[in-house]
């Protein structure tokens, strides 16, 4: 009962900030109050599980600890939102950014599901409810018109599809396991389906045109936490049926299809000049890393790979927000500062969290393929240059005069900010933090 | 002679159902006559479904299509409102002519004979496809009508212009996978769920196409297309 409660408050709070959305202060306040308690409630919540029409919701000390990492890194994105109004002269599509934390609250309760449900079905289907409500956030480019977001839907709607007809090879196949060809189509609609919805190369192909449509911050809850909920998905089921892994090519589908999608991920985001869409690449470099990791089948420490991308990414996308909305010197320094250290902590630079997670895949991957070693090791530079790049960008950038009330949104943000880097830091000298799920 | 009995008789009719009432989404511009078409269509595939499931629980398709259906309905008749009201702001015939031209013209992105084209080709490869595979013992009318509608669907979604269109392709395609999945599955909690999707699908994708475009000022600012 607990879980569903838990998911009952985040829709609740989703609900309030987003009415409050034509009051930016009242919207912060609503936002910081409805995570910390959220976020205490989560942390404390007796762990019995619930369940319903024979399925089960069960939150163990794994599962717990991957919904907090990703709860901290939704509320450090949603008490970033408000902070776009503190203009003057603010435009009214700010109150559209400014209400971004109600679709992140009330996406996050489907991906709460989607992270303590025993059935594969009904997480894959929770997972697509929570991507859709986070459509809610994008913002047309042209009206009327099909863009990226309704294509995104429609390329949803086909990897679920495709995933929950996995599901029903993965169930038929142990009833005759001399039939292969049941495992091959299994993974063949697997590979389709997580391919497609976590933006693995060559499956990327609709990151960009969604990326334009949504802000910053709606890409960094989009790849920062939603494809770490999907990549969770994707390991269960792995454990679940450890009969794929042996007798399918999934391994070798995960490795290639990392590596490649780290050097593309690089690459597109070098070239890439505006900030959604450059989030966006600059994500897969690392989502890459633990595919990689994936694929060697080894026990590494992925979900603290995941965690840290997500942090690192709400870090990058929060100086992104900073830089575009707050134009007088001081908020394009901190805006810059905040893009490099989150970049830093993306590549998996000492002494930033993904450090730790990051050499353990490196090792392992280094041992067994050191080809993919060599890529994954230049992905991550090219990502490294790309944000230094992009930093120094916005300081040489003109700058404006500031007012006091971007001064008060620029200390509101700064503290979310140093929260963040703290906890990044504080993960990456203490990683016994991150025990409980390198055991898993 | 071949006797037919009255089973295949109903089945025959409810596949020529599926096959007339997507092909009326695919064909015809007006969104009135596309609305009516999908309509038809859940009542069609609530008509298959009651060959895997028990007719009340297949009925609950024809009752979420109907939803949905309501949803699209209200932006539909708001976006021809706008069109409306653009037409009488419009100064003068060339004008008004720009103005009609793009309300038909965001439909499709190509004209009629291509898409009686496109819709032959997908018949062909769905008769080809169902009648050449056996699908997790999926009956062949079944998997036929399920087929049919994912093709149809996925041929909306890839040639709309307009996002109300292609959420028209995409609950086709969501109807002809749900077939597809129960046939397969038989899990009802599943089957509730999907239906519910639906809804949220039509509302997403109607508050999608409701929106106004982000302003070029908001775009152009820094970060963005410069």
């Amino acid at each position: 009962m607990s879980i569903v409660l838990t998911m009952g408050a985040c829709v609740v709070a989703g609900i309030v900030v987003r009415a409050l959305r034509r009051w930016p202060r009242a919207c912060w306040l609503a936002t910081f109050v409805s995570v910390v308690l959220i976020g205490a409630w989560l942390t404390f919540v007796p762990a019995a599980s619930l369940s319903f029409f024979g399925r089960a919701l069960a939150l163990d000390v794994a599962s717990r600890a991957f919904l907090l990492a990703l709860f901290f890194a939704t509320s450090a994105l949603a008490l970033l939102a408000p902070l776009a109004s503190a203009r003057p002269h603010a435009s009214p599509t700010n109150a559209l950014t400014d209400s971004h934390g109600a679709f992140f609250l009330l996406a996050f309760a489907p991906f709460i599901a989607t992270v303590t449900l025993d059935s594969f079905p009904l997480a894959v289907f929770a997972w697509a409810m929570g991507l859709g409500v986070l459509m809610l956030s994008a913002r047309p480019q042209s009206e009327g018109r099909v863009g990226g977001t309704a294509q995104f839907l429609l390329l949803m709607v086909l990897a679920s599809a495709s995933l929950l007809l996995a599901n029903r090879f993965l169930e038929v196949y142990p009833l005759t396991p001399e039939n292969l060809d049941l495992v091959r189509a299994a993974a063949i609609f697997l590979a389709l389906g997580f391919g497609v919805l976590l933006a693995l190369a060559p499956l990327h192909f609709w990151l960009g045109p969604l990326a334009d449509e949504l802000s910053p911050l709606g890409v960094a809850f989009l790849v920062g936490v939603a494809q770490a909920v999907g990549v969770w998905v994707l390991w269960q089921q792995m454990n679940a049926a450890l009969w794929l892994t042996l007798r399918s090519p999934l391994l070798s589908a995960l490795l290639v299809g990392g590596g490649l999608t780290a050097l593309v991920g690089a690459l597109l985001a070098l070239a890439e000049r505006r900030d959604a869409r450059a989030l966006a690449y600059l994500a897969m470099v690392p989502l890459g890393l633990v595919g990689v990791g994936m694929g060697t089948g080894a026990p590494l420490p992925l979900a603290g790979a995941l965690v840290s991308r997500a942090w690192s990414i709400a870090l990058i996308a929060g100086g992104m927000h900073f830089a575009r909305h707050h134009p007088a010197r001081h908020g394009q320094l901190v805006g810059a500062g905040t893009l490099l250290v989150g970049g830093l902590a993306l590549v998996g630079l000492g002494p930033f969290a993904g450090f730790v997670a990051y050499d353990a895949i490196a090792r392992a991957v280094s041992a067994s393929h050191p080809a993919l070693f060599v890529v994954l090791v230049a992905a991550h530079a090219l990502a490294l240059m790309t944000i230094v790049r992009r930093a120094w960008r916005i300081i040489s950038a003109p700058v404006e005069s500031d007012s006091r009330a971007e001064r008060v949104a620029l200390v509101a943000g700064v503290g979310v900010v140093i929260f963040v880097s703290a906890m990044l830091i504080g993960a990456g000298i203490f990683p016994q933090m991150f025990e409980a799920m390198v055991k898993r | 002679m071949i006797a037919l009995d009255s089973t295949q008789i109903v089945t025959a009719a409810v596949l020529f159902g599926l096959v007339v009432s997507s092909a009326c989404i695919v064909l015809f511009i007006d969104w009135r006559v596309a609305l009516f078409a999908l309509l038809a269509q859940y009542l069609c595939a609530a008509g298959l479904l009651s060959q895997v499931v028990a007719l009340p629980h297949a009925l609950i398709r024809v009752l979420s299509g109907a939803f949905a259906t309501a949803i699209l309905y209200f932006t539909f008749r708001r976006a021809q409102e706008n069109f409306w009201r653009d037409l009488a702001q419009a100064e003068d015939d060339a004008a008004r002519l720009v103005v009609t031209r793009s309300y038909y013209w965001q439909v499709f992105i190509i004209g009629v004979p291509f898409r009686v084209l496109a819709l032959a080709l997908a018949a062909v490869g769905t008769i080809g496809v169902a009648s050449s595979i056996t699908f997790l013992d999926i009956p062949p009318d079944v998997l036929f009508g399920a087929l049919w509608l994912v093709a149809t669907g996925v041929l909306v979604a890839i040639l709309s212009r307009a996002v109300l269109r292609l959420c028209l392709g995409i609950l086709l395609l969501t109807s002809g996978l749900v077939i597809l999945e129960i046939a397969t599955e038989g899990s009802l909690l599943l089957y509730g769920l999907v239906n519910i999707a639906d809804v949220l699908l039509a509302l997403v994708l109607a508050h999608l196409a409701a929106l106004p475009a982000a302003p070029g000022v908001w775009r152009r600012r820094r970060g963005e297309v410069q």
